[in-house]
């Protein structure tokens, strides 16, 4: 005895229901794009947020002067652009996605005791550098006492928030941005942290890029301690991604002697 | 004077010379980042834990230090006139400075005070029982620190830099090439200046040393 077939016929109705379901999340989606979980670390939430097309705080790279051997220049007097809604007590810690040129974008956490790594954590995979935007890696033995002109430089640094192997906390940076710039800023606040582990302090780190290049030219970190308003802590600095006697192609991340 | 500062010697078991017992191991061993965060948040779940069994809802208060740091404009300065105390009050912490003239006279470091009539009185017994946890947990960091990275240091094996951390170096061991790489506290003094990002050391004999400084095109020949 054979098997009685079964056709199931779909009838239009409930294809259009399916259809006209499928487009409306596909537009919420659109028009409200969630932050997507990148899972805990330290019991905090890690979100990636849609990268905006500008940052409204951003620096704007022509009202940068020149670098001229200082590797910082103070902004809008040293004052971070956070309002009275950006303070909170809450511990987050917020990356970009890529953008369309895999470039990475702002870097925003509350710096606490909560999201900065303890005992156990891992630093997790380091990962190929290549795919970072503009790393094009050289030597300059005779120039660079360090020998190579790059490294891989957390926008938020990792005795800060412990994230060490999440791509959107990368960007290709020279030595001279990573030491000379931004770690005397990152070790500002994780003293002033280790020194009052109750408080917090709001962290936003910007790579700012001209046009389409794929490296960027500096990086602008605003700090302030949120529970006296930035009596403590209060910076806006714009750092440069250079180093110095070598020219920088920073369309392409190539680089020559100077 | 010198028979109250006898009396107070004998009867509160205070003296002169002690230090603060978390700050202090901070400052006299070298430690992982995340092993220097355990501790000082550690010390906060210790002193709240101390005050929850030992005084419920009372005031409690913790001598930090002989000093009070604060921060000024981006800059750590330091208050000399005052002890820094961590204080609990209904299940919260708070960092206070308590002028000096209100504890006793000799040094109050990680005693433990309650309120009574507006007047700080002195807890041996959750003093005790503090400074006992305290200790622990310093050890039993370091401890911890210690067994990983002993774990990690494998005679005969290259590691690159992936990261300089003030004198500790992030490795990754290049030999063996396992997840993730680690921070390593033991780096010789001498070779700080070249263990620089994109080096490779070598642990040979039980310690590390120079070994090239081509960890990048190492990387690359491994893609």
């Amino acid at each position: 005895m054979g098997r009685k077939r079964r056709n199931k016929k779909i009838s239009i109705t409930e294809l259009a229901i399916a259809i006209i379901l499928v487009a409306i999340f596909a537009v919420y989606e659109y028009i409200n794009p969630e932050a997507e979980y990148l899972g805990t670390s330290n019991n905090v939430a890690v979100q990636n947020v849609v990268q905006q097309e500008k940052v409204a705080t951003a620096v704007d790279l022509e009202s940068v002067p020149e670098y001229s051997e200082k590797p910082y220049v103070e902004i809008n007097n040293n004052v971070p652009y956070f309002t009275e809604e950006d303070y909170t007590v809450e511990a987050f810690e917020k990356y970009s996605e890529w953008d369309n040129l895999g470039r990475s974008g702002v870097a925003y956490a509350n710096i606490c005791m909560e999201v900065m790594p303890k005992d156990g954590e891992e630093r997790g995979e380091i990962g190929m550098v290549k795919d970072l935007s503009g790393w094009q890696q050289k030597r300059y033995d005779d120039i660079i006492k360090d020998k190579y002109l790059y490294n891989r430089c957390h926008l938020i640094g990792w005795q800060l928030a412990g994230e060490n192997a999440n791509k959107q906390n990368l960007i290709t940076g020279t030595r001279y941005l990573n030491t000379e710039g931004m770690l005397p800023f990152e070790n500002i606040v994780a003293e002033y942290i280790r020194d009052n582990p109750t408080k917090h302090v709001l962290y936003r780190v910007t790579p700012i890029y001209e046009g389409d290049n794929l490296l960027a030219s500096g990086v602008q970190m605003e700090a302030i301690s949120v529970e006296d308003r930035g009596e403590s802590i209060c910076f806006n600095v714009y750092c440069y991604n250079v180093q110095p006697g070598i020219l920088i192609d920073y369309s392409t991340g190539e680089s020559f002697e100077g | 004077m010198s028979e109250l500062s006898n009396y107070l010697k004998g009867n509160l078991g205070l003296t002169k010379e002690e230090k603060p017992i978390v700050d202090e191991f901070l400052a006299n061993n070298i430690l992982t980042d995340t092993s220097k965060n355990a501790i000082i948040d550690g010390e906060i779940g210790m002193v709240l834990e101390c005050a929850n069994s030992k005084f419920q809802n009372q005031e409690m208060y913790f001598v930090k230090d002989t000093k009070v740091p604060y921060w000024r404009d981006n800059v750590r300065q330091y208050d000399e006139s005052s002890f820094s105390v961590l204080k609990v009050q209904n299940g919260q912490i708070e960092k206070v400075a308590v002028p000096k003239e209100l504890l006793p006279e000799i040094s109050c470091i990680n005693k433990v005070f309650t309120k009574e009539n507006g007047k700080y009185v002195y807890e041996k017994e959750a003093s005790l029982y503090l400074q006992d946890a305290l200790k622990y947990l310093t050890e039993s960091v370091a401890t911890k620190q210690e067994l990983y990275l002993g774990a990690q240091r494998k005679e005969g094996h290259l590691y690159l830099v992936t990261e300089e951390l003030g004198n500790n170096r992030c490795l990754w061991d290049l030999t063996g090439k396992p997840k993730n790489d680690f921070e390593e506290v033991c780096i010789p003094k001498n070779i700080l200046d070249v263990a620089n990002e994109g080096a490779v050391l070598k642990f040979n004999n039980g310690k590390y040393e120079f070994y090239s400084d081509d960890g990048f095109d190492r990387m690359v020949q491994m893609q």
